[in-house]
């Protein structure tokens, strides 16, 4: 009972510092006198937004499945990538090196060069959304591998336990917390990688959208993309929260990690 | 039942490499474990106890002499599932209740055995180490003392042969520890396992086992191996008589 009053005060909470957000924007464009095309005003936003719905909807299913088919990529191969760092040092030593550098590489800078290499289209928006968003899985996943207890690992081989029965019964487990607060990581890079390739290779999604208003001086279409972008991103987000919260139900700090709404 | 092994420990020499250059954790160790016994290793922390453990399980390979059980070479023998560990931390799966991180144990070792009756075994040891109406709680829910049991009923599910304990009661409070001890005689009249159990504290060794070995300081040497006499059932008023707090002066004279 109070715990539910206390949570329900702190959803009201959240709920009041986007209102607070809105309506200081609002206020700051009156007050200033910005012009529209600076700057619209969040009500003018939201009336675009609902205006332009039917053109709006129909960009953001491909910017979801760009964002997804890249997320899924990144995670599948992350994790293939983990599991050989994690088990085989010799793996680890020579693949290292470049993982690191292949992440330092600013790959927004490699988007020109995909529209070279693939075209228009769904596959450059997949490949720069995967390169960005894989990284943080195969650390965390690595980590969270070889976290495991050495003799829980131990006891486990003087049971005559195989390596799949190891990997599956206690190390593949054991690592889902790390696996699971990489995926979020994860999932928030895969957006800004998809709306990259969308800004450069695409003629479609809500990355092309906001480029288009943007050059076009549409300020308020620009906004309205931006918002709902920001929405998509969010609700991703909280996908694979929910996702986690029920794998991870064993688990007695997942209510504690993760804020409240979430 | 199984058939509890009688061990032999003959010449053993355990040296191993580390950064520093090579060390010597066990020194010329020479130990009869007769079937069926309890027989405790005392001595100072870093004498080579749990180096012990690992050979007599055959995770570690001696540097010379050798371990036989039943007179046959430990190296020559299959010892997957014969053996059950318990160690000073319960390391249990967080993600299985008490009565899967039991059942734990059997999947891996008594594959032909039908689920349902794995699951009655493990529930017949969660009573046994009195852990009756905890079965579907996960680790966190339950105490330490209560983790541990589950790690001891996990240990002994898939009947091993030996029962090998590295201080398994060290992280607890005392009166935990008192009431785990008393218990762990009673379960240990009733099963039929050689049990090895490492300990830095001498009166848990002598309250418990048959056998009392006196390790030194690395390198681990046997100072002095003990029988202790006193008669079984035993319980905790043992401690406050003369012979028990005589024979533990004098163990503790000898790692002075």
């Amino acid at each position: 009972m109070r715990t539910s009053a206390r949570r329900l005060g702190g959803i009201l909470g959240q709920i009041l510092v986007f209102v607070s957000f809105f309506a200081a924007w609002e206020l700051a464009v009156h007050v200033f006198g910005f012009k529209e095309v600076i700057l619209p005003t969040p009500s003018a936003t939201f009336v675009t937004m609902w205006a332009q719905r039917a053109y709006l909807l129909e960009h953001t299913w491909p910017t979801v499945i760009a964002i997804l088919v890249g997320f899924g990529v990144a995670a599948v191969g992350g994790f293939v990538i983990a599991v050989g760092i994690a088990y085989s040092r010799w793996i680890n030593e020579i693949t290292y090196p470049f993982l690191v550098t292949a992440q330092v590489v600013p790959k927004i800078a490699l988007a020109p060069l995909f529209l070279i290499w693939f075209g228009v289209g769904l596959l450059p928006k997949v490949v720069i959304a995967a390169l960005i968003a894989f990284f943080p899985i195969v650390i965390n996943t690595a980590r969270g591998l070889n976290s495991v207890e050495p003799e829980l690992v131990q006891f486990m081989r003087s049971l005559g336990a195989s390596w799949w029965e190891i990997f599956f019964k206690i190390s593949l487990p054991w690592a889902l917390p790390y696996i699971f607060a990489a995926a979020k990581i994860s999932m928030t890079l895969a957006v800004v990688g998809a709306v990259v390739g969308e800004f450069i290779a695409s003629d479609v999604g809500l990355g092309y959208v906001v480029n288009y208003a943007n050059i076009t001086l549409e300020t308020r279409v620009m906004f309205a993309g931006l918002l709902l972008l920001s929405l998509v991103g969010i609700a991703l987000f909280l996908l694979v929260a929910l996702v986690e919260r029920y794998v991870l139900s064993w688990q007695p700090s997942v209510e504690a990690a993760t804020p409240e709404t979430m | 039942m199984p058939n509890a092994p009688h061990i032999s420990i003959q010449g053993l020499d355990v040296r191993y490499r580390t950064r520093a250059g090579w060390v010597t954790a066990l020194e010329g160790l020479d130990l009869e474990v007769p079937p069926r016994s309890f027989v405790s290793v005392v001595g100072p922390s870093g004498c080579g106890k749990t180096t012990l453990l690992k050979v007599v399980s055959g995770i570690l390979r001696p540097s010379r002499g050798r371990v036989l059980l039943d007179g046959a070479p430990l190296e020559t023998l299959r010892l997957e599932g014969q053996v059950g560990f318990v160690f000073q931390r319960p390391l249990l799966l967080p993600w299985r209740t008490a009565l899967d991180n039991v059942v734990l144990a059997s999947e891996i070792v008594q594959k032909t055995v039908p689920r349902p009756v794995r699951a009655a075994e493990a529930r017949r040891w969660l009573g046994i180490t009195g852990l009756t109406g905890f079965e579907d709680r996960l680790p966190h829910e339950l105490s330490g003392g209560m983790q541990q049991r589950v790690a001891l009923s996990r240990a002994l599910v898939f009947r091993p042969r030996i029962l090998l304990m590295d201080e398994p009661f060290a992280a607890l409070d005392e009166i935990t520890r008192e009431v785990l001890q008393g218990e762990l005689l009673k379960i240990w009249s009733h099963i039929e396992n050689t049990i090895l159990f490492i300990t830095h504290s001498i009166s848990e060794a002598v309250l418990l086992s048959e056998r009392v070995v006196v390790l030194s300081a690395r390198p681990g040497r046997v100072l002095e191996i003990l029988d202790i006499p006193f008669p079984r059932p035993r319980t905790e008023a043992l401690r406050a008589e003369r012979e028990f707090t005589e024979l533990v002066e004098h163990i503790r004279g000898k790692l002075r």
